[in-house]
């Protein structure tokens, strides 16, 4: 090391750069790599993983999904969530995961809620690999996991990946 | 993509105190989905949005973390509760450090 500043002496100058400039320590570039991201696993797995062995119970009776039968195009497919919950600092729904059994990194998304939110809701558009159950599950405040499906046929498939 | 990064907001033009109402907020975006070779996925650094932060009045109150798995130009329908009048906020993070930000008034009456 010939240059003015060695090798550590940068590294250190880096990490006062980011902490002066407010950067959370989560560094926000690079996110993107594989190994960033979720495994290629199968959905049962995926659960394992966020919920350990915590049981997941049937909440048809509670979780409201909206989806089409059959959707013509997987890489865009409406859905709509409602969990019912009265959303108070006592009983409130803490998240929301949605789940295609049939993509490759089944986890599409997942969503934090607070009791400001007012209601346990969420609509967006997923990428669909293939037909097959698409998943909802909720967890609760006093740590209730519950879960829900709706079975939809992709006539082009996603890619989802 | 016309304009990568563009946030647009809708939310109803008044909303009741004390009621829940819907924000709408959509980013354009290509989040790239993971690319496969031969069955198996491609290493790089894809972009893609994978946090959303929503606050009212200045508080965080829904976050959402998408995956590659989320469309192109990422919508979300957002519940809140309608208390004050005041600003709502969405704050969109891609993984290649790109933050795209939008902001709505809400008239409460």
């Amino acid at each position: 090391m010939s240059r003015g500043l060695t090798r550590r002496a940068w590294l250190g100058l880096a990490t006062l750069g980011a902490v002066g400039a407010g950067v959370r320590p989560r560094i926000a570039a690079a996110q993107g790599h594989l190994a960033n991201l979720a495994p290629e696993e199968p959905i049962a797995a995926t659960l394992r993983r966020l919920f350990a062995d915590r049981p997941i119970k049937d909440g048809a009776a509670v979780i409201g999904i909206e989806m089409p039968l059959i959707a013509e195009d997987g890489g865009s497919v409406p859905i709509t969530v409602e969990v019912k919950s009265p959303m108070t600092p006592e009983n409130h729904v803490k998240a929301i995961y949605i789940l295609a059994e049939k993509n490759p990194r089944p986890l599409n998304v997942k969503m934090s809620l607070t009791p400001a939110a007012g209601q346990a809701f969420v609509a967006t558009n997923l990428r669909l690999a293939d037909s097959g159950p698409v998943r909802v599950v909720a967890e609760m405040s006093d740590g209730t996991v519950l879960m829900a499906a709706r079975e939809v046929r992709v006539t082009v498939a996603g890619c989802a990946a | 993509m016309a304009d990568p990064g563009r946030v647009k907001l809708a939310v109803p033009a008044s909303v009741r105190r004390g009621t829940v109402a819907r924000l709408r907020a959509l980013v354009l975006h290509p989040q790239e989905r993971v690319e496969r070779q031969g069955g198996r996925s491609v290493e790089r650094n894809y972009r893609f949005v994978n946090r959303v932060v929503v606050t009212y009045l200045g508080r965080d109150i829904v976050e959402l973390e998408p995956s590659t798995a989320i469309s192109e130009n990422p919508s979300f329908t957002i519940p809140f509760r309608a208390t004050e009048t005041g600003l709502l906020k969405v704050t969109f993070f891609d993984t290649h450090g790109g933050r795209f930000e939008g902001t709505a008034e809400v008239k409460v009456t």
